[in-house]
């Protein structure tokens, strides 16, 4: 019997990236979540910032957020943003909408990027690809 | 996509945290998940055509229909979908556990150690001061 304490929460064999795709809206997040993990990512799929932030405080490993930038409820993806830059610095964002990106002030700094919507989801993934660190 | 011999489900789970341990955990075992928290989610991977073979819906789910409606609807219309609700973690880890005991991957999970990696990860939201903040 496996004392429930010591159940591991990561498969820490896995070295697949994982990405955190933020998207309220299913028929987006859906085909870019499928896509991804068919790309050889793990994909966790929130579908708010809150969702996003939940992720984060259950202590689940996150290499690269895909987020959204108009999101229904408080928070939008410049707060998250915002959020991530404060508490997980090291975490590249890619963040995406359907308005031009003057809009939406996007931080400069090599760990934010944008993509305008609608986006081809190859663009997507070598986007993700160039933000993150590369290992060995 | 359809080019795989796996099983899709589709699970639906408003709570982030069960939803992608639960997803997670079916995708080691060798299923395709699609992921929603809504019964229109369902609903709009149905009207796409893309093939379900399992739904797997809480009974409590986001939006305005809920996972009993969902599954009287699906059987009316799709008698072909295997339709599982559950309520709870407990309930969840258990059907999650009992399809991968079917699916095309052996894994050695047992359902008690889906429940509780779903607790722990639970009770670290509980514990953080951060998440709700700005």
């Amino acid at each position: 019997m496996v004392d429930p304490v010591e159940t591991p929460v990561e498969d820490s064999a896995d070295a697949r990236p994982v990405v955190l795709v933020v998207e309220d809206e299913f028929s987006l997040r859906w085909p870019a979540s499928e896509y991804l993990r068919d790309s050889g990512y793990r994909v966790v799929e929130a579908s708010s910032v809150d969702e996003a932030l939940m992720v984060f405080a259950s202590h689940t490993r996150v290499d690269v957020v895909f987020s959204d930038i108009n999101l229904k409820g408080d928070r939008n993806g410049i707060a998250l943003s915002k959020w991530l830059h404060e508490h997980h610095p090291d975490v590249p964002m890619l963040m995406t909408s359907g308005q031009e990106p003057a809009a939406h002030p996007v931080s400069t700094g090599a760990k934010r990027l944008f993509i305008s919507k609608p986006y081809v989801l190859a663009d997507v993934d070598q986007l993700i690809s160039s933000v993150l660190p590369r290992n060995g | 996509m359809d080019n795989h011999q796996a099983k899709t489900i589709m699970m639906l789970e408003p709570d982030v945290l069960i939803r992608m341990v639960i997803a997670e955990h079916l995708r080691d075992c060798g299923y395709r998940v699609i992921e929603g928290v809504a019964a229109q989610d369902a609903w709009a991977v149905l009207e796409s055509g893309r093939r379900i073979e399992i739904v797997l819906a809480d009974v409590k789910l986001a939006g305005e229909e809920d996972g009993f409606s969902l599954a009287r609807r699906i059987r009316q219309t799709h008698s072909d979908i295997d339709v599982i609700l559950t309520s709870g973690i407990a309930g969840a880890a258990q059907e999650s556990h009992d399809l991968c005991e079917e699916g095309p991957i052996k894994k050695p999970y047992e359902a008690r150690d889906v429940e509780a990696r779903i607790r722990i990860m639970l009770e670290r939201r509980r514990a953080s001061r951060n998440w709700s903040r700005n």
